[in-house]
């Protein structure tokens, strides 16, 4: 039998714990420390898997809507980190899941919806280090290792988003996504020989 | 040597040393001797060098002042939301409670309705049996109209018990006002006074809710302090506010205008109470009064102690019909038609024992 998130009713040790607790008491304040702690790494899930960085700001907006409405709902079986997550990860795929219909409806192919809508530029980095034809190749690259990311389906997209962008560890992202570890790892091979193949198709001899 | 299928699924988990150890040693020695998986895992590492590298992205200025400014925005609502969809701590939604409330109370309107809301609803049975029997000279005009029927099993039980009083009255008025302070505990039919002291009080304050009147039991019956007088008295407070009911139903609902119709046309406007010393002899003279005046539908209702006649008379002879009547008796004038000149005045005339 598999075992998911939902076996594990020991309580973890969280410091967010303590935040949480005073959000429940209707300490709105308090869920400002949560944001500031997790934010950017809910962009950067939401960033990497949909490839698109307003959308991506987009989500994770929702998402912590999302969980500060039902944080009443939160258990303490799992970090509040993992649940924040899961969120996010959730928001995203529901997100994809639109932009596909959209572009189904529209006759838009995913390749071009992978460039973000309306022809925008990709999650880049902030880093303006070296001459500034490194910078273009390098921008080159990384656009082109986000759109091979985007050509993955999405269980395959967020596990190789999770564990080899974020370092989320497997443990984590079992616990995320719900799913048994050996369903991780499988996924995980996929997405990474599909990520191989993409790039040796993109970019040439690697 | 296992073949490189066999590896394929191994060797994305191969650089990360998180493969088992015969897993492990399975694969470096595939690798040993296979230098197309040897190419297949430097492609491998160098793709996942390349996802590794991709840099953080940053986030936008103000983006968490923006998130908490959505997130106070829905603290807000949220907290209005509690205040007036969740009152009380249990999540019950206002709605829902005011559901239940409504239910509640139709309940206890039907309930408390009863025979009147009966009448008055749409294809509700019409009482025209029981205006019938009040309104015509019936053999038995003692028994009509002196109960208002619960069911009709009952009225009609009511009807008997009351045909049956009708006699032990009879013989109470010939004998005198003596009998009168008898306690009713003394009295061997004890059940007899009773049933027919409720039934005559609902009929009274039937009389009362149609022509307006206030309740004059204590007077006539100060007497009879019985533990029938008690149930009366109690009924016949609970029946003027079910008169006022109906009155209202009558205005809220016009689905049924030939009950209302019947009912108008007995509502006495005017009502007089004479003390005589001899109730028959007095009832046949104010009789006699009536014919004189060309008096229509003149009904009697015997009861004890007193007799009631209804009838329909010309509003011009009114005031002499009246004069006359206090040569009878000691004549208290209840109710006065407003404008009694040119048209027909429904009357009641109440005779009692003085």
């Amino acid at each position: 039998m598999s075992k998911t998130i939902e076996d594990k009713k020991a309580p973890v040790a969280d410091d967010d714990l303590e935040y949480v607790m005073a959000c429940r008491k209707g300490d709105t304040e308090a869920f400002s420390v949560l944001v500031e702690r997790h934010s950017r790494k809910m962009l950067n899930i939401a960033c990497r898997m949909l490839g698109d960085y307003d959308e991506a700001c987009d989500v994770t907006q929702e998402a912590f809507l999302a969980a500060f409405r039902a944080i009443g709902k939160f258990k303490e079986e799992a970090k509040f980190s993992t649940w924040l997550h899961r969120i996010v990860v959730n928001y995203t795929k529901n997100r994809l899941k639109q932009r596909q219909r959209l572009s189904r409806h529209e006759g838009a192919s995913l390749d071009e919806t992978a460039d973000g809508p309306g022809g925008c530029p990709v999650c880049l980095a902030a880093s303006n280090e070296g001459h500034p034809g490194e910078q273009f190749e390098r921008r080159e690259l990384e656009a082109q290792v986000q759109k091979c990311i985007s050509t993955l389906e999405g269980d395959y997209r967020e596990v190789l988003v999770m564990r080899d962008i974020q370092g989320f560890s497997y443990e984590e992202i079992r616990d995320v996504l719900r799913i048994p570890d050996g369903t991780v790892k499988s996924r995980l091979s996929r997405a990474r020989m599909a990520m191989k193949d993409c790039l040796k198709k993109v970019i040439g001899d690697l | 040597m296992k073949k490189c299928h066999d590896i394929e699924n191994l060797l994305p988990f191969y650089p990360e040393g998180i493969l088992s150890d015969a897993d492990k040693r399975m694969v470096s020695e595939h690798l040993a001797g296979c230098a197309k998986c040897r190419k297949e895992l430097a492609y491998l590492q160098k793709a996942s060098q390349l996802v590794n590298d991709l840099p953080a992205v940053e986030e936008p200025p103000w983006f968490q002042q923006k998130i908490m400014a959505r997130v106070r925005e829905e603290a807000r609502t949220k907290s209005l939301a509690q205040k007036w969809f969740y009152p009380l701590r249990f999540k019950i939604p206002v709605q829902i409670m005011a559901t239940l409330v409504i239910a509640i109370l139709a309940v206890y309107i039907y309930r408390s309705g009863d025979e009147q809301v009966k009448e008055i609803l749409p294809g509700a049975q019409q009482p025209a049996y029981e205006m019938q029997q009040e309104q015509a000279p019936a053999p038995r005009p003692q028994a009509s109209g002196q109960a208002v029927p619960v069911v009709p099993r009952k009225k009609s039980a009511v009807r008997e018990e009351a045909a049956h009083d009708k006699q032990a009255a009879g013989n109470r008025v010939a004998r005198g006002s003596v009998e009168k302070s008898e306690p009713p505990e003394n009295s061997p039919d004890i059940a007899y006074e009773a049933d027919a002291g409720r039934a005559k009080g609902l009929a009274e304050s039937k009389d009362e809710a149609y022509g307006q009147f206030a309740p004059r039991q204590n007077e006539t019956k100060s007497a009879k302090a019985s533990m029938a007088d008690q149930e009366r008295i109690a009924e016949d407070r609970a029946l003027p506010a079910m008169a006022k009911k109906k009155e209202y139903y009558k205005m809220a609902a016009p689905a049924a205008p030939q009950s209302l119709g019947v009912s108008a046309s007995v509502l006495p406007q005017a009502s007089v109470f004479v003390r005589v010393d001899h109730l028959n002899t007095a009832a046949s003279d104010v009789e006699k009064i009536l014919a004189q005046y060309d008096a229509k539908k003149v009904t009697k209702q015997l009861a004890e102690g007193e007799v009631i006649i209804r009838a329909e008379i010309a509003g011009r002879n009114w005031k002499e019909v009246l004069t006359k009547l206090k040569g009878i008796g000691q004549v208290e004038e209840k109710v006065t038609p407003a404008d009694p000149r040119e048209r027909v005045v429904p009357v009641m005339i109440e005779i009692s024992d003085r």
